[in-house]
This record gives C-alpha cells, structure tokens and sequence, in this order.
C-alpha cells in the first residue's frame, strides 16, 4: 500500500485509482505469463533450460550429478536466466507542457501535471510487474534520473521524483538533444515512454527514428490540450510562444481557426503515421480525460502494458 | 442644394483623424500559446491573400469615412435648393379658429380635426418649403411667420386654440395671398375651414372640416340696464335663437355672480328666435365686492357650447350728489331723501367752491347774489320759488298764473301733469337776455312761464327754474312733488337717460376711453378674489377674443367689459356663412397656387433628408458592424 502523498499532485484519490488499476491489470494479465520475463540466457532460476560439457571453474553446484552416474561424464544444467523488462518514461518538462490556456478554471489539467499523473500510473503498473523502471525529465536536454527502480518498494521514489522534478536548464524542447543523451545513458533497450506534446521546432521524426534504429520499443503518447487542438481565441491577437518567447501578430477568424484544425490534425496524422509504420505504440492523451480511462484504454488494447 | 445648419460641416475636420486611427497601428490583444509552430504553417497560407488583407482594411476604411460624411450631412440638414429658393417655396396655412371650430361632431372637436389635417403640411417645412400660419378670429393674424423649421412649425400649429370670436376669413385668406406673392418664387395658400371651398379652387388646398350641419341653440343677444324710473333695479334681455330643423326646449338661468336669480324655460320651433325680458331685477349691488357679473346661460347640449353661455355687467347707478341750500324745506327735504340714487347733503350758505362738489345745488326762496348765474362754471342748479336776477323780469309776481301748456316731452315733466296745479303767486320771468342758453318752458303760463329747464349750448351748465314756490302750491300733496324733484335732479345731473351697460361681442374691437385700460384676461367664473396672471394692461383698442369678464380701469376705478358670443351667424353651424369663402375667392382672383416644381418622393416622405441620409449611414454601419465581425473588415 502507498502510505504517504509526496504532494498534491498524487493526492490519496489518485493513490487510490491506482490501486484499482492495478487490480485491473492483473485481471487483464491473468492466463498469461507472470510479469516477470524469460530472457534467452541462462541464470539462476529454477527452470531447466539446457546441459553442458562442464568447464574448468564452473560452479560444482550446477554438475548433474545423475547423468554423471548415467554416462560418467560432467555436465553442468543450465538454468534459465530471469530478466526483467527496462522500462524508460520520459516526462516531457519544456514550457509548452506548462502552458495553460488562458481563463482555464481549476479543474484544468496542465498538460506537465497531467503527463506526470500518467507517468505515475505507468510506474506504477511496470513496478508492480517487477519491471525495471527508469524515469527522466526532459527539455532541452535529458535532465538526471531517478535511477534504477524495480518493485513496488520503490513507488515512493517514483512520486518523489515526479513530484519534485529537478530544475530544467532550458524549457525548449529539443528531442535530438535528450534522446541521444538518453541513447548513450541506457544500459539496456527496452520499452521507451516518451510522454510529450511533441511541439519541437527542430522536428521529432529524426530523433525517434534514431531511437527506433537503436531497436527500442517505443511508445509515443501525445499530450495535448483541447484548448491546444481547438483554439477559441479570435481577433486581433499577438501570439507568443511560450518556449522561445518569440511573438506573431496575427488576426484570427474562424477561416483561420479552421485552418490551425487542418494544420494541428496534420500534425497529428504524421506523429501517428510514423509511430504505425514502425511498430510502434501512439496514443494522444487529452488532458479533459480522466487519465485512468486512457490507462485502462491502453491496457485493454495491449499496447502498452505486455 | 442647400443647407439650414451649415456649422454642421465643421465636423469634416473629423475625416483626417479617423484616417489617422486607421493608420495607426492596431492594439492587439497577447495570447500565449504553447508553440507558434503551427500558427506560423498557418500564416505562411495566409500570406497568400495579404493582398486581399490590404483591400479590405481600405474597404473599411471606406466604409467609416462614407458614414461619417453622411452623418456630416444629415447634421447639416440639407433641404434641395429647388424647393428652398424656387418654385412652390412657400406655404400659408390659414387656421379658422373661430368660434365655430369649436363645435363638436361625429371626429371630434372641428378645430382638433384642423390641427390634425395642418399637421403634415407643417413637415413641408423641413423639404426646404416655408411655412407660414395664419388664423382668422377677430382679425387675420400671422401667429407663425415663414420658417423652414418643421419643429418651429408644428410647435406653433399645436399651441393655436379655437377662440370665441368670430372673424373674418375672406382677409385672412386676403392677407395669405399677399403673403405669397410677396415671396420670391410664389408659393400656396391651403386653407382650413369648416367653409365648403370656392369652385376654382383645388380642393388639396382647401381642406374642409365639417361639413355635416349641426343643431345649435345660442343666446344671440344679452344686455342690461337700469330702469328708467328706478335707477336702483335693472331689466335683462336676453335673445335665444334655435338653429336647428327641429323644436327645442330647455331652461335659461340667469345668475348674478354666484347666486340663481331666476331660471326661465322656452320653447322653440325650429329657426324661432325669442327674447326673454327680465324687469325690476335689484340693480343696487348689495356686496361690497360685487361686480354686477350677469351670466345667462342654456341648460342644453347642442352642437357648439361657447354660445349657450352670454355674460353682461349689471349696470353700476352711481349716486347724485344734492346741496339744498336754505332751510325750513321740510317736504323738499323729505321729496330728495325719499329719492334711493340722491345722497343729500344741507347747507346754508355754501360757497361756490363748495357747491361745485355737488351733481346738483337747491335753491329755495332766495337765490345768492354773488352765484355764477348763466356763466360757463355754474353748477347745475335747481331754483325753486326764486328767479336769478337776470331772469327776473322787474320783480313782477302774477297771481294765480293761469298754466296754459306743458312741455311734455321735457324729462323734467315725466309721468307729472301740470295742468290742474294750483299755483298761488309766481315770479314773472323774462328768458329773452339770455345769450347761449336754450330754454324749455316746461310749464307755461299766461303772462309768464312757470317752469323753465335751460342748457347752456357751449358747454352743457344746466339750470332749472320754477318761479312759484312748491309749497305754496298743492304739489307737495300730489304724487307729483317728489318726481318733479327727482325728475329734475335726474336731468340736472345728466342722468335723464337710463344706464345700460355695453356688453361686447368677441371678435369685435372695442375703443377704450381714453385713459381707460383693460386686462386682456377673460374670467369667465366668479371668484370673490381674481388672481391675475397677467400684469399687461392694453389700452386704445381691444379686440376681446375670448367670452367673459374683462377688468376694465380708469382713473383708478375697477369697471368690467362683459364679452359673448351674440353672433348668429357664428352660432348656426346648419349652413355655411354666407358664402364667405366665395367672396373671399373672388377678391384673391383664382386659387393662388403655383404648383411646386420638385414633386420628387421626398415631398411625400414623411421624413426630411437628413432623416434619410441618418438610415442609411445607420445601415451601413449595422452592414460594418456586421462585416467586422465576420472578419470580412478589419
């Protein structure tokens, strides 16, 4: 049981869903294998897996001994080796992902607090299958790590980190930056979250097709804002980019607005588009939803959690 | 074209500024959004219609300085120059307020129903027409000269009243058409009347009000006056008139001030006219507030009211002022104060400056020596039983004088006979050394006249004389004694003729006495205490337009001008009156119109220009509005 709230991000009703979700899940998970997976090498559990000519410095204790008595020669059984699945959440921290829309009440999910929730959700559910869970902020470039976590001991550790995210150094998102640090930092592949509204101006499809030759399994989900995708504002507006700061005077009328649907869809179909034509996972997660409903939405559709 | 509000122009000086408002650069509101990168695929499209961008900020622009300019111009009030200074420019309306307008039929009240019709001939005024009104009670008057302000106009046309005067619409229609030709380029005269219009003229410009007959009932004459022989009572006439086709009857009340003196009923055929006579009616005012105040009035409905009403001042018998001289006069003493109208004062001897605060000095048995006799500033003297010295003839005394003739006309010898009066002794007298004077023998007798009554011919001094002394007769037994001494004080004092008051008729112009002024406010209930809003008191001459009382003054002395109606061919509204408007046609010549030249819709319109430029810059401003936010302007 989660004993403690670290802050209001992760208030006992967010606690207490996940709760729910995790029974959920392993609902859902039930008839196939335990959380933990068989890797292709051999270790130390306790499922047979192959013998061997035995070699000088071989650990007696695996010798079998019975077909030794059978056939007089020394063979060592290999054990299955029992590996854990690293998984990687990458929080998008950059001033888009703060951004708010103007008037917004209180009910109103900052996308960055909303991505948090999720990526707690997800901690969650990978700590209790036993997972190897990584988590980084990132902006302009991967900021530092929890660190390894693995078991739900450590969900703690995952809502202090999420809920006190280290200083940024820049609040402009630059993926080619953060995914090669990321790139060099991960000791091994595994699945790849990468939570974020993708507004980079430099592009996202070069660094995630960096990321998809690197051969990790990533699942791409798409923070956005409705006030993001369907603007309401019209007139005579100077827009300022909450990142570079950078202003455009522009006057907004429904042609335009209908135009910004256009442009903002497009921008959607082709993050989609990509992540469909190499396997991997997409999802858009809008910030008026309940975030349980898209964490059951993606274990139902298996996307996400194996 | 022109333009009645030409300052109105000043306001051009606007158009530079709004061009500067839109040169400047647009306030625009921050918005910050998470990225500009969508904003900007967004607005590089965009760029490709930033031609059209342009048009239409000039398109706006456009749009605000044509509705400016035509806010400009409504403001300026402009009126088409063919209709301020051309053909057709002018109009007179001639407004019948007389009486008669007031008459009430099936529409109402006629003279509202004039003011209805008048109306939209008062929004001409604003189509750069002039405007001018005329109303015809008592004498035509100009109550709105030529204007062009239709709010000027129309005000002008809804204060006008109907009033209680006749008057006389042939001048007035008269003076409307000297007006029009007057102006520069003619004009119209559109006359309202309840009068059937002239043949030849069009019948746009002669709106009739009325023309249905109606039955009325009007007192047609009211008046009062003192009776002969009793000045202190009063006898009322009072004529009514039925103007209808059928019988009427119904009560006349006569009211002195606020009391009922006496309700009178009558029957009428129709068209009978009959007059009702009120004697002996207590002519003392017995108030000391009263102010004789006669009102005669109907008790029936009929078409028009102003008329069953008739107002008359009772007539105001001021008393004779009478110095007796002598003494011993017991039955001449008791003959003068037997007299009600003679305020008798006794003195021995008086001096003559005394005497001439008199109406009439007595003398009897002995005439003063040092008195004035038969001179210009003699007062007006009775000698009785003595002859002054310059009549006397040798201090001869007849007889029993034998009376041969009596002057019967002579007011002195009114309702007395002579003939058998037996007369003891009488002075001869001798009325041959009289220059200037003119001698009536009232009584004559042989040898000498008994009773003379002369008038000086210059200057009016009137001097009676009766040689025989009355007491020494059987006079002072008869009857006769006190009417010859009133008789003969009455025609001393110059009050041989009964007092009848002069009751006016409304619409008629009155002649004040000079030194007399009257308040031209009409009070038509009695109050014992009139509260004046008026302070302007008129003299010379007044034309009295309403019916009522009139406060008169002179030399400091209230009186009363009483004013009705009493006119019956006001008062029957079966027919029209006479063909006025015929005569009327006939001295203008022919119907005095000149048509207008600039028959375009706006003089049907019911609204002026600038009414019309002021929607249009509205609509195109909804249109703006409208456009803005449509984004079609920016």
């Amino acid at each position: 049981m989660i004993e403690e709230r670290p802050s209001i991000l992760f208030d006992s009703a967010f606690l207490s869903k996940l709760e729910r979700l995790q029974l959920i899940a392993r609902r859902i998970a039930a008839g196939r294998d335990r959380a933990e997976r068989r890797s292709r090498r051999t270790g130390s559990s306790l499922e047979f897996a192959d013998h061997r000519n035995y070699a000088r410095g071989d650990d007696l204790r695996a010798i079998d001994w019975n077909i030794y008595g059978r056939l007089e020669r020394l063979f060592i059984k290999l054990f299955e080796e029992e590996e854990d699945l690293p998984v990687h959440i990458l929080v998008d921290g950059s001033a888009s992902m703060q951004w708010q829309p103007p008037r917004a009440d209180k009910t109103h999910w900052k996308k960055f607090d909303y991505a948090r929730r999720l990526a707690a959700a997800l901690a969650y559910i990978g700590l209790s299958n036993l997972d190897r869970l990584e988590l980084h902020f990132f902006a302009g470039q991967l900021e530092h790590g929890m660190g390894l976590a693995r078991g739900k001991k450590n969900f703690q550790r995952v809502l202090n980190y999420l809920g006190n995210p280290p200083a940024q150094s820049t609040m402009t998102t630059d993926l080619r930056v953060s995914l090669q640090t990321f790139q060099r930092k991960a000791r091994r592949r595994g699945l790849v979250c990468i939570l974020s509204d993708f507004l980079d101006p430099s592009g996202w499809e070069e660094p995630l097709a960096r990321l998809n030759a690197a051969r990790f399994d990533i699942e791409l989900i798409q923070i956005v804002d409705p006030a993001e995708s369907d603007p309401s504002q019209l007139g005579d507006l100077r827009l300022t980019d909450s990142e570079s700061g950078e202003e455009m005077e522009v006057t907004v009328d429904e042609k335009v607005v209908a135009a910004y649907r256009e442009a903002f869809a497009a921008f959607v179909a082709r993050l989609e588009g990509f992540c469909r034509r190499h396997g991997h996972g997409w999802m858009q997660a809008n910030t008026a939803e309940p975030f349980e409903d898209l964490i059951l939405l993606m274990l139902r559709e298996g996307g996400l959690v194996r | 074209m022109n333009f009645l509000f030409p300052i109105g122009f000043a306001f051009l000086a606007l158009i530079p500024v709004v061009t500067a408002l839109y040169l400047l650069k647009v306030r625009r509101r921050p918005v910050a959004v998470p990225s500009l990168l969508l904003w900007q695929q967004v607005l590089a499209q965009k760029k490709r219609r930033s031609l059209f961008q342009k048009l239409r900020q000039w398109l706006s622009l456009l749009l605000h300085l044509l509705i400016l300019t035509l806010i400009i111009l409504a403001l300026t009030r402009p009126v088409p120059a063919g209709r301020a200074a051309g053909e057709g420019a002018a109009t007179v309306l001639v407004i019948d307020d007389r009486a008669r307008m007031q008459a009430v039929d099936a529409g109402g009240r006629r003279f509202d129903q004039v003011v209805t019709a008048a109306l939209p001939a008062a929004l001409e005024a604003n189509l750069g027409q002039e405007v001018a009104i005329l109303t015809t009670a008592g004498q035509p008057q100009v109550v709105q000269p030529f204007s062009q302000d239709r709010l000027e106009v129309r005000d002008a046309l809804e204060r006008l009243s109907p009033k209680d005067a006749g008057g006389d619409l042939e001048a007035a229609i008269r003076l409307a058409s000297e007006l029009v030709s007057g102006r520069e380029g003619g004009g119209r005269v559109v006359v309202f009347s309840d009068q059937p219009a002239p043949e030849n003229w069009d019948e746009n410009n002669w709106r009739r009000i009325g023309a249905a007959g109606l039955d009325n009932l009007a007192i047609t004459e009211f008046a009062a006056r003192s009776t002969p022989n009793s000045p202190g009572t009063a006898e009322v006439l009072v004529e009514i008139a039925n103007f209808s086709d059928e019988s009427r009857s119904g009560n006349l009340e006569l009211q002195l001030e606020n009391r009922l003196l006496e309700v009178r009923p009558f029957d009428l055929a129709p068209g009978e006219t009959t007059r009702l006579i009120f004697p002996a009616l207590d002519a003392r005012r017995k108030y000391a507030n009263s102010r004789g105040w006669l009102t005669a009035s109907l008790d029936t409905e009929d078409g028009l009211a102003t008329d069953d009403t008739a107002y008359a001042v009772l007539p105001k018998v001021q008393p004779i002022r009478v110095l007796l001289t002598g003494q011993n006069n017991l039955f001449l003493e008791r003959a003068l104060r037997s007299e009600p109208n003679i305020q008798l004062d006794l003195l021995a001897d008086p001096s003559i400056d005394v005497a001439r605060e008199f109406d009439v000095v007595i003398f009897a048995g002995e005439t003063p020596a040092d008195w004035p006799w038969l001179e210009a500033d003699m007062p007006s003297t009775l000698v009785l039983g003595a002859v002054p010295p310059m009549l006397a003839d040798q201090d001869e005394r007849i007889e029993q004088p034998l009376i041969t003739s009596q002057d019967r006309t002579h007011p002195i010898s009114w309702l007395i006979d002579f003939e058998r009066l037996a007369v003891a002794e009488s002075i001869a007298m001798n009325l041959e050394n009289t220059p200037g004077w003119s001698w009536s023998l009232v009584v004559d007798a042989a040898r000498t006249p008994l009773l003379v009554a002369g008038e000086r011919i210059a200057s009016g001094e009137r001097l009676v004389v009766a040689g025989f002394d009355p007491i020494k007769t059987d006079l002072p037994l008869r009857v006769a004694f006190p009417l010859l001494i009133s008789n003969s004080v009455r025609w001393l004092a110059g009050r041989e003729q009964p007092l009848e008051t002069f009751t006016a008729t409304a619409g008629q112009p009155v002649r004040l006495a000079t030194g007399e002024s009257v308040l031209p406010e009409a009070v038509q209930e009695f109050r014992p205490v009139l509260e004046s809003s008026r302070e302007t008191w008129q003299t010379g001459t007044f034309i009295p337009m309403d019916t009522g009382f009139y406060q008169t003054r002179q030399e400091g002395e209230t009186g009363w001008l009483a004013v009705s109606l009493a006119d019956p061919e006001l008062s029957d509204l079966r027919q029209p009156m006479a063909a006025e408007s015929e005569s009327a046609a006939a001295a203008v010549g022919v119907d005095p119109v000149v048509k207008p030249n600039w028959d375009g819709w706006l003089l049907q319109s019911p609204l002026p220009l600038w009414s019309w430029l002021a929607l249009v810059a509205a609509l195109l401003f909804t249109a703006e509005w409208w456009w803005f936010h449509r984004r079609r302007t920016e």
